[in-house]
């Protein structure tokens, strides 16, 4: 896709969402993080637990006000709208969550649950109408009439990630950041709601952030891969260009780490491996995060933070090795 | 002849059949399981949620209390020759940590936070007067550094709270390990743990296989892990073995709909991204009535009339690779189970 001449739909500039433990320490969640996306694309965003990818998404919906920086949606900074353009931001950004279990509530019905946004959006709305849309929603992600009454409990975890999924669709968003959307799921399962999703975004046009730690599955549905490191974007590339040439020594190390299911490929390739874990988010130094691991690391990269540059056809990299 | 096939076996299961007793009625958990477990080798465990892998493995252990629990009348499990069914709570503390150790699934939640890391590496020394203090603080520290723990020494002093994810599993490894067992069961033992965390734990499985000689049960859903650790699969369903063999025919010369069922639904590294993934409708069988006939049979894409009426028989496809399917019989129609995607990269070329 050519993005020179288009103008993004969400433009994400230094953002940083901070949580204070104490007087002396702050935990960085997200530290300086700066994207763009392209109407109707799929960014991937990937990296291991508490690198701050759902506290991005959250930020993108407004579910948490950001430290610092900005949130661009159509041109109009997020955290600035009032009135009739708040409410149809709320109505164009939606979120699907991480755990299907917990998202929705046990006391209302899947009528409820799906009809609930429509109602915000369309207060004059008759019940016949309603039901209609409901159902109609219900059918696209693959359930039925029979299960519109039912409560949420009483189905398994996918049928609830379609039901979470059908509750975003509900109000006609343009934009949903899918937050570990299939990875409460058996793998038997994941393909269903994958697929879906992919059909989905043909046929409504929908632009997606997809939350994942599972870069096999990201690699699968994404368009532009960004990856995170301790609250920072260490690599943003094309899908196809990050996974055959991956640049920054984390993102090689990640990808590498993937035992891929084929024994032949997962029992011959030659792995590179990382010592140590990720460390702790709250008061990090200022310099590169993947320092203290990274088996490139120079006195530089203790030193000073590595900017996101672009290497040229749109592949950034923030590392010290790159000039 | 018997004898020699006893002498190669370490651990034998014969129709286990493990269910449960409760409120909703009797859950068949493990049905009608038989498999073998030779020296040194690793056996993978696949299958997806509450399809019976972790019951099988804490079988071997009877880690399940009973009631509510029970095995099945013709249930056999011999370790070394010895029947571990009807064996006694006496006799089972000598095999369990001993002879077969166990990773749980949850490192999180299986260490004692109240005692120290030392502690409970030693606490399968409990009660045994043969060994001395030192000699077990030897032994604990000496298996801590075996896993790969760092300053030893400090941690066996340290509680699981100052220690991180990847360290606990480590110390779970440790306190499975330290008894000096000849099988190892490891319960899903990096399915909590990051990518490259993982990495470093399936390394030192790995290791451990080599250095000592351990035989290894690996239960997981990640087919990835499998392919990576495993010499030979056992693919679960509905709580029954489906399909078993070595890894290469398990991956590469599938003989069931549901094993292929899997492999075609996941998302690869390998794959492009036009491709469609090809996801198993439905959702696995309730084992408080489980089918009579196969139990994939309602999401089978190649279901036949006798798939609903009756079990299908042990069909081998080699003498390591058996199937549990009718469409193995010979007057059945002929269906091509290989990996599809494969195929349709190279006729892309
Ligand atoms: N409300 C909060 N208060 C304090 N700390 C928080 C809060 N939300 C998130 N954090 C911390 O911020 C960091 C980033 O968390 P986040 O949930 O964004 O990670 P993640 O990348 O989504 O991880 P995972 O893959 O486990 O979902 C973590 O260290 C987390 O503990
Ligand atoms: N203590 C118990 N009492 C009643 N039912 C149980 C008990 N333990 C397990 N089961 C049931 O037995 C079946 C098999 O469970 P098991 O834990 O072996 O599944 P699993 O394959 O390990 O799944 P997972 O991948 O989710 O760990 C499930 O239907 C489960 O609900
Ligand atoms: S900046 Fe330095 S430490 Fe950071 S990833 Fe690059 S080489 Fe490694
Ligand atoms: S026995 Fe029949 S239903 Fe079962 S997997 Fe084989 S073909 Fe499908
Ligand atoms: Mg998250
Ligand atoms: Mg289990």
């Amino acid at each position: 896709m050519d993005n020179q001449n288009r103008t993004p739909i969400l433009q994400v500039k230094d953002l940083c969402k901070h949580f204070r433990i104490n007087k002396k320490a702050t935990l960085k969640a997200v530290d300086g993080v700066s994207f763009d996306i392209y109407e109707g694309e799929t960014v991937g965003l990937v990296g291991e637990s508490g690198c701050g990818k759902s506290t991005t998404g959250k930020c993108l919906v407004r579910l948490y006000e950001p430290t610092s920086g900005e949130v661009i949606y159509k041109g109009k900074d997020i955290t600035k709208l009032k009135g009739a353009e708040k409410k149809e931001f709320c109505k164009d950004v939606q979120m699907i969550f991480q755990n299907p279990y917990s998202s929705l509530n046990p006391r209302m019905t899947v009528k409820e649950i799906v009809g609930e946004g429509i109602k915000v959006h369309n207060p004059g709305i008759s019940d016949a109408d309603l039901e209609a849309k409901v159902l109609e929603l219900l059918e696209k992600v693959g359930l039925n009439k029979d299960h519109m009454s039912r409560f949420s409990h009483e189905f398994s975890g996918g049928q609830r990630q379609r039901i979470g999924i059908a509750r975003a669709l509900a109000v006609d968003p343009k934009f949903i950041v899918c937050d570990e959307p299939i990875s409460a799921l058996d793998v038997s399962i994941q393909a269903q709601v994958l697929n879906m999703l992919k059909e989905l975004q043909k046929e409504y046009g929908l632009t997606y952030l997809f939350v994942a730690h599972d870069l096999s599955v990201v690699k699968f549905i994404s368009d532009r891969v960004i990856v995170m490191y301790l609250g920072t974007i260490v690599e943003y590339a094309d899908a196809e260009e990050l996974y055959a040439n991956p640049m920054h020594p984390y993102t090689k190390v990640l990808l590498s780490s993937i035992p891929e299911a084929d024994p032949d490929i997962a029992k011959n390739s030659q792995r590179l491996t990382v010592k140590g874990e990720i460390p702790s988010p709250i008061n990090p130094k200022p310099c590169c995060r993947f320092a203290e691991r990274c088996p490139n690391a120079t006195e530089e990269c203790f030193k000073t933070m590595p900017e996101l540059k672009d290497l040229g056809n749109g592949h950034m990299i923030a590392c010290h090795l790159y000039k | 002849m018997e004898n020699m096939e006893k002498m190669e076996n370490l651990l034998e299961l014969r129709n286990v059949t493990f269910s449960f007793r409760t409120y909703g009625g009797v859950v068949q958990s493990v049905r009608d399981v038989s498999f073998n477990i030779k020296p040194g080798e690793i056996v993978g465990i696949v299958g997806e949620s509450g399809c019976g892998k972790s019951v099988t493995s804490q079988c071997i252990l009877k880690l399940n209390p009973q009631p509510p629990g029970f095995f099945g009348p013709d249930s056999s499990i011999k370790y070394k020759g010895e029947e571990i069914v009807t064996m006694s709570d006496k006799e089972m503390r000598k095999i369990r940590g001993k002879e077969i150790g166990f990773i749980f699934q949850d490192p999180m939640t299986s260490l004692n936070p109240t005692m120290k890391v030392g502690a409970q590496i030693e606490e399968i020394f409990v009660g045994d007067k043969s060994i001395s203090k030192a000699e077990k603080k030897r032994r604990a520290i000496e298996i801590l550094e075996l896993v790969g723990i760092n300053e030893a020494e400090r941690r066996y002093n340290q509680y699981p709270h100052e220690l991180s994810g990847g360290m606990k599993q480590r110390v779970m490894i440790a306190i499975a390990l330290v008894g000096r067992p000849s099988i190892v069961i490891a319960d899903e033992p990096t399915t909590s743990l990051d990518v490259t965390i993982e990495a470093q734990i399936l390394d030192l499985l790995k290791e451990l296989r080599e250095k000592l000689g351990i035989s290894i049960i690996l239960i997981t859903h990640d087919l990835g892990v499998i392919a990576k650790l495993c010499d030979r699969v056992l693919v679960m369903y509905g709580g029954k073995i489906i399909e078993h063999g070595d890894v290469g025919e398990i991956f590469y010369d599938t003989k069931h709909p549901y094993t292929n069922g899997l492999l075609n639904s996941i998302a690869r590294l390998s794959s492009s991204k036009d491709q469609k993934l090809t996801p198993i409708e439905g959702t696995p069988p309730d084992l408080f009535s489980p089918p009579k006939g196969c139990p994939f049979a309602a999401r089978c894409e190649h279901c036949m009339v006798i798939c609903k009426e009756q079990m299908p028989p042990e069909y081998e496809v080699t003498p390591t690779h058996k199937s549990y399917c009718w469409l193995m019989h010979p007057d059945a129609p002929k269906v091509d189970l290989t990996y599809k995607a494969v195929k349709e990269e190279v006729t892309n070329g």
